[in-house]
């Protein structure tokens, strides 16, 4: 097992969580996607893996990399497996690149460090690793800048780098959100390819489900700071348990959606540092019962044993059926069909809106 | 904007291609370098040849300008041209050291306070900008009368003095430095502070740092005159600028050359420098240069 996480937490210097409670394994070559929005704690859970909260921030529980206890590990020890070991790859390709070093220096800083390269055995090294990540003409690159290539190839010479030194584990925080559409789907590729050939296990952060879909074997859906689902890529689209899954998918706009409205979860996530009593998801939750404004609800299997969630809903409430919508709906004491509240809901919150519009 | 900049765009040279190009545009940097030069070699010159020996006084004294002694002598009856060379020696020695001082001193205090703690970092910056709000000049007074005048203590003093505006500025750029995201990057790459500091930190904060240095070059050499001006700088027979000012003072009515060719000296010094670092800040930054 090349990570196993237990129960890890992060809170902040006054002690409020702002992670808790998200446990999963990685065997070499599996993926893993953690999706949520901004600020449900994806990044924080991927810095924690690698030792690098942002000052003030404190990890709890367990995390071990390679078999190296991570949290409350000293710098020295985490030193040698960040690079090398585990790698990241960031949302930003300009920013993510030191704009005063070429671009060879900064793919060759883990191979120097990390195998001890030097010389022509490094030029040979940066090189293949740019090949790798399939640009052209190496050599040129390695000699550019990085306001002198474009952002997918920035992109392409940051995984080089994170690559490089063939690492166990690859943590791609929302590494095509930046990038346009075509070039998102080329840098998919990328890693999904050298995820195959080098059997590197890959934790995707992301917010988008079309990169879930493409790149995952394991969804881990999180909100406000917590699992909320966790399943394999193919029940978390077609049978989401929990309703904050099921409106992420809903919200997905497709070829097929043309014409009907796109149905958004409403509100925002709320602040983690004043979380609502009960499940952190009520207050935004179509099918709210009045258990949930009370009790928060337990990560516990549902059906099949791989598939997680947090809600008081019935287990057999699954996906986008008419049947679960009626029990779903029977639970909540939704008096239509789910999908008409939903689209009532809709219309409410977007009609303040259009005579706002229409007044000014 | 001019087509020699579009095509430029075009080839995308290195970003030290482009400043090089840059600088040979550059006026200003011209001038400065062009002031600066003669200084420097007239201080380079000082070593292998002067007029007179230093304490050569067979020339009589307050002459004026005449065919022997090109900016006549002083009161005692040295040639002034002598000692206006042996001063430009000072004058660079004084700029060099006490910006190496300043340099490494006010570099180091900002990078510590740059990654200290909060409590830490507060504490250095609030102890910078007490120190900052003294004139570098009263500063180096202070340090001179407690450890008597010489021109070492003058030295060590301006670049006390002026570490703590370097080191304001260091804590600064390196801090928008240390939120970068490449700076992220290295880490989870594996790369040390110390190797963040030598590789991302200093290299991206030098652009504007070096400007600054170089602008307190000019500050130090008129901290020096002044500190020598009021007897506080080297002791005699080092002849400063600033003494010879000091020197002339009493017999400007009948010897004015005296004053003058030292204040023309300090001008032509400090201007110089001063648009060296004007040059250095059109190069560094691009978008302060106007279209042409």
């Amino acid at each position: 097992m090349i990570l196993d996480v237990q129960n890890l937490g992060v809170t902040a210097r006054d002690g409020s969580p702002l992670v808790s409670d998200v446990s999963f394994r990685l065997e070499p070559g599996e993926r893993l996607s953690l999706i949520g929005e901004s600020g449900s704690g994806k990044s924080l859970t991927s810095f924690a893996i690698t030792g690098l909260l942002p000052d003030g921030l404190t990890a709890t529980g367990s995390v071990e990399l390679a078999n190296v206890q991570v949290v409350g590990a000293k710098e020295r020890a985490l030193v040698p497996l960040r690079g090398r070991t585990a790698s990241t790859v960031f949302q930003e390709p300009l920013t993510a690149l030191d704009p005063l070093m070429r671009l060879g220096a900064q793919v060759a800083e883990p191979l120097r460090r990390h195998l001890g390269l030097r010389g022509a055995a490094l030029r040979d090294a940066v090189h293949a690793a740019l090949e790798e990540v399939r640009l052209p003409d190496p050599e040129r690159i390695a000699r550019a800048y990085p306001h002198e290539i474009s952002g997918g190839q920035r992109q392409r010479v940051a995984i080089a780098a994170a690559l490089a030194c063939r690492p166990q584990l690859l943590i791609a925080d929302e590494p095509t959100t930046a990038l346009d559409v075509t070039v998102q789907a080329q840098i998919l590729d990328l890693i999904q390819r050298l995820q195959r050939e080098f059997e590197t296990a890959v934790i995707m952060i992301t917010h988008d489900l079309g990169v879930v879909a493409e790149l995952a074997d394991q969804v881990l859906v999180m909100y406000a700071g917590k699992p909320v689902e966790v399943a394999d890529s193919r029940t978390i689209y077609y049978g989401p348990h929990h309703p904050y899954t099921k409106g992420l998918i809903e919200s997905i706009p497709s070829a097929s959606s043309i014409g009907h409205q796109l149905r958004p979860i409403t509100g925002q996530p709320p602040s983690l540092i004043n979380l609502p009593r009960g499940c952190s998801f009520h207050p935004r939750c179509p099918y709210v019962m009045p258990q949930c404004r009370s009790d928060i609800p337990p990560l516990e299997p549902i059906g099949a044993a791989e598939h997680l969630s947090a809600c008081f809903l019935p287990e057999t409430a699954l996906g986008f059926s008419e049947e679960s919508e009626r029990l779903r709906g029977a639970a909540a004491g939704v008096p239509l069909a789910g999908a008409s509240a939903g689209a009532a809901d809709a219309e409410t919150t977007n009609s303040p809106s259009a005579t706002g519009r229409a007044s000014a | 904007m001019s087509a020699a900049v579009q095509q430029a765009a075009q080839t995308a040279p290195s970003p030290r291609e482009r400043a090089r190009r840059r600088a040979r545009r550059s006026v200003t940097l011209g001038i400065g370098l062009t002031l600066v030069g003669i200084v420097v070699l007239v201080a380079a010159l000082s070593f292998v040849w002067l007029p007179f020996a230093q304490s050569d006084t067979s020339g009589g004294r307050l002459q004026p300008p005449n065919g022997t002694h090109w900016l006549g002598t002083d009161i005692f009856g040295h040639d002034l041209t002598t000692k206006l060379m042996i001063g430009a020696r000072i004058a660079l020695g004084v700029g060099v050291g006490a910006v190496v001082i300043g340099a490494v001193v006010g570099i180091t205090i900002g990078m510590l306070a740059a990654f200290a703690t909060r409590w830490l970092d507060d504490t250095i910056s609030a102890a910078l900008d007490i120190i900052i709000a003294f004139p570098v000049l009263l500063l180096a007074m202070l340090i001179v009368a407690a450890q008597g005048a010489s021109l070492g203590t003058a030295i060590l003093a301006i670049g006390l003095a002026m570490s703590a505006v370097v080191a304001r500025l260091t804590r600064v750029l390196s801090k928008r430095v240390l939120s970068q995201q490449y700076v992220t990057a290295a880490r989870t790459s594996g790369t040390s502070w110390g190797g963040v500091v030598a590789r991302h930190v200093l290299p991206n904060i030098w652009p504007t740092l070096s400007v600054n240095l170089a602008l307190q070059f000019g500050v130090a050499v008129l901290a020096e005159a002044s500190l020598s001006y009021l007897g506080l700088g080297a002791p005699p027979p080092n002849a400063s600028w600033g003494r010879l000012l000091q020197e002339a003072q009493g017999t400007v009515a009948v010897a004015p050359v005296g004053a003058i060719a030292p204040g023309v000296a300090l001008v032509v010094l400090v201007v110089g420098v001063n648009l060296i670092a004007d040059g250095l800040r059109d190069v560094a930054d691009p978008t302060r240069r106007r279209s042409r």
